[in-house]
């Protein structure tokens, strides 16, 4: 016998209200946990997609937009970077590397990325966590495809299946650089000969293919309009981007039939890029931040060009959204002072009980600050009950969350309770708890033994 | 001659607010206490009688410590019990003084042994409090006092000691209570009318049972009663209203 096993069996002989009261602290720290996770996990996936790049050099309108554009695929780049520009940008400086990329087109509103074979060997969309296929190889030649993760899931592609692209990303306002969007190239025929493992960035959503491709599927806009090839006769021009299932209810019709318009169509208005993904080289004695900090500069100089620090652009979007998460997280933590309270509600609720109790064991040689001490362990121990039932069910709860999105979305998150968190808010509940049975305790403490042992009592 | 309980010149009056709320009580009258001289020797029986209502509780509860008197002195083995503050005094209370109550004042929702251990686990001096650990069968988990209470509820007839005390007869309940009391070797044991709700032949079984543990453990004994019957069965008897000329006076009376 103990005072703990005092403070046990008085939580077992109120077991209901123990249980209801533990119930409601549970909650609220799931609740709590949970947002802090997804607050936590929210970051972290910003923080994925732009790796191991140190700039992004584009033609939109500012940083911010060029970044959505080019690393979360947010729209479809407005204005291009000519490759005049282009190659004098990559001659201006001995950069480590220097990927372009052209965005614009889609298969069934899966972004396409057109890029070189670098953008496989030496950019790694999260840092030193470089790109890993699940099958296949990346690509080599002109029309194929590598699917991202969640694109090869969803589109129901597989290696060697055949497809063709859209131009212009449907559904989205701003379609590609000649302004008409969602019309389907199915002259041109695409086959996938790689897919990627899971990134956890927004580049599990693309399919990714040459960046001479994509020159040749627009050099062929620019024929057609000029009447240097005929229009498809059977090309369904979807000019309005909504019917993208139909599109490819017929394709393929033309396998085997040479394009009508192949690279040595292409002129120097065709290579057009979108996004330049940079990186700057380190050398050894000198610090990267400074070396990037003057190329930053430097291109920030040309008026026609955007430059933009993928991870300062990210970092200022996150200080936008983390005051809505604030909010969600001072919200989280009224519920779990409010849970206190049901707290002080059910240890006040008994203490017409406990003052006999309380009686009988001033009698048998029980000191004040004892009695008060046992009611603050009771109510203490409610909240640990409470927080350990709750970092139980947060941490099942995403667990349960994160393989489901894994298995039907595709949405890899590390979505996980930190241990660390869950011990930091473990004790605020405790502490919390201990200061809701203030002023039980202060009851107890001030009850009369003399009133309280009448034969009645 | 060492004395179990020496009372001097005790004096008490409730307050104006107790007062108020006795009168609603069953005599609708309230009571002073002027006691100038009670002794009691070591292992002597005494049985205190008075009417309803006549102030034997409230006595027993200065005697323990549990109201402050106006003046006057209460020493119980040699200890001014009131000269004692605080926590120091509800732990000489808890070692030194077992109590008795009509109604038994059982903690509900522990055993029988548990209630023994209760009174030796806040009446046993150098007894870690929340420091028990958990392990089975061992004496740490009872803090050692395991076997005393066992002893004790076995020689008391209790045949079910691991029961929750709610589900024993009331005569069982009543050997649990005469067991908690004596748990710590007290000096004193002090009933408060612990025949009030039996019959008499019951009455004459729960009085013998408790002078004959108390002997056994060595424990004075005073019993506050209103039954005269018992007379014959203790070693004195006193009458409160006897005991000073104006001891105890109805409450309009002239206190000095």
């Amino acid at each position: 016998m103990t005072d703990l096993t005092i403070v046990l069996r008085s939580l077992r002989v109120r077991l209901f209200s123990t249980a209801v009261t533990a119930l409601t602290v549970a909650v609220a720290v799931a609740l709590l946990l949970t947002l802090l996770s997804l607050r936590a996990e929210g970051s972290r996936a910003f923080m994925r997609g732009s790796g191991n790049a140190d700039l992004l050099v584009s033609a939109d309108a500012g940083p911010m937009v060029s970044v959505l554009n080019a690393i979360f695929y947010a729209n479809a780049p407005q204005r291009p970077i000519m490759q005049p520009k282009f190659v004098a940008l990559r001659e201006s400086f001995p950069w480590d590397w220097f990927i372009p990329m052209q965005q614009g087109d889609s298969y069934r509103g899966f972004a396409t990325l057109a890029t070189t074979p670098e953008f496989f060997t030496k950019f790694e969309p999260v840092k030193n966590e470089p790109w890993r296929l699940a099958s296949g190889a990346f690509f080599e030649n002109d029309f194929e495809v590598v699917l991202g993760a969640t694109a090869a899931r969803e589109s129901g592609l597989a290696l060697g299946s055949k497809l063709a692209l859209t131009h212009g990303v449907p559904g989205s306002a701003a379609g590609g650089d000649e302004g008409d969007h969602g019309h389907v190239h199915d002259e041109f025929t695409f086959t996938v000969v790689g897919i990627l493992e899971p990134t956890g960035s927004a580049h599990d959503r693309a399919i990714f293919c040459s960046l001479q491709s994509s020159w040749i599927l627009h050099a062929h806009d620019r024929r057609e309009r000029d009447g240097l090839v005929k229009e498809a006769a059977h090309g369904e021009h979807d000019a309005h981007g909504h019917d993208h299932d139909h599109d490819h209810d017929h394709d393929h019709d033309h396998a085997g039939e040479p394009p009508p318009t192949t690279k040595d169509d292409l002129v120097e208005d065709d290579k057009k890029i979108t996004g330049v993904l940079v990186r700057v080289p380190t050398r050894p004695g000198s610090s990267v931040s400074s070396a990037l900090q003057q190329q930053f500069d430097a291109l920030r100089r040309d008026p026609t060009i955007t430059v933009a620090n993928p991870a300062d652009q990210i970092s200022k979007l996150l200080s936008i959204v983390g005051r809505i998460d604030l909010l969600f997280l001072a919200m989280a933590v009224a519920i779990l002072v409010g849970s206190a309270i049901s707290i002080l509600l059910a240890l006040y609720n008994s203490m017409n009980e406990r003052r006999r109790q309380t009686a009988i064991f001033r009698v048998l040689g029980c000191s004040r600050p004892r009695i008060f001490g046992l009611v603050l362990t009771e109510s203490a121990l409610i909240g640990l009950l409470g927080a350990i039932a709750g970092v139980a069910i947060a941490t099942l709860g995403t667990s349960l969350a994160a393989a489901y999105l894994r298995s039907q979305v595709g949405l890899v998150l590390g979505f996980s309770i930190e241990p660390r968190s869950a011990i930091i808010v473990t004790a605020a509940t405790v502490v919390l708890s201990a200061l809701a049975g203030l002023l039980p305790a202060v009851l107890a403490y001030r009850t009369s033994v003399a009133e309280n042992l009448r034969p009645s009592a | 001659m060492p004395t179990a309980l020496t009372i001097r010149d005790l004096r008490f009056r409730y307050s104006a607010a107790s007062r108020a709320a006795l009168s609603a009580g069953a005599n609708g009258a309230a009571f002073a206490i002027d006691l100038p001289a009670l002794d009691l020797a070591e292992g002597e029986h005494v049985l205190l009688t008075g009417r309803s209502g006549g102030g034997k509780s409230t006595l027993l509860q200065l005697i323990a410590g549990l109201r402050e008197p106006d003046s006057g002195r209460v020493t119980i083995a040699g200890q001014d019990i009131h000269a004692l503050r605080g926590a120091a005094r509800d732990q000489f209370r808890g070692r030194s003084i077992g109590m008795i109550f009509q109604t038994f004042h059982l903690a509900q929702g522990f055993s029988a042994l548990e209630n023994v251990l209760l009174a030796l686990l806040f009446g046993n001096p150098g007894q870690s409090r929340l420091a028990g650990s958990a392990t089975p069968g061992g004496s740490p988990r009872d803090g050692g006092h395991g076997g005393r209470a066992t002893e004790l509820l076995r020689a008391l007839g209790i045949d079910r000691p691991n029961a929750l005390v709610e589900t024993l007869s009331v005569g069982q309940q009543q050997r649990v209570a005469v067991a908690r009391a004596l748990a710590c070797r007290p000096a004193l044991v002090l009933a408060d009318e612990p025949t009030a709700s039996l019959d008499s032949d019951n009455a004459e079984q729960a009085v013998e049972l408790i002078r004959s543990n108390c002997r056994e453990q060595g424990a004075a004994l005073l019993v506050a009663s209103h039954d005269p019957s018992l007379r014959g069965r203790f070693d004195r008897t006193l009458d409160l209203a006897g005991l000073a000329a104006a001891g105890v006076t109805t409450w309009g009376g002239t206190p000095s």
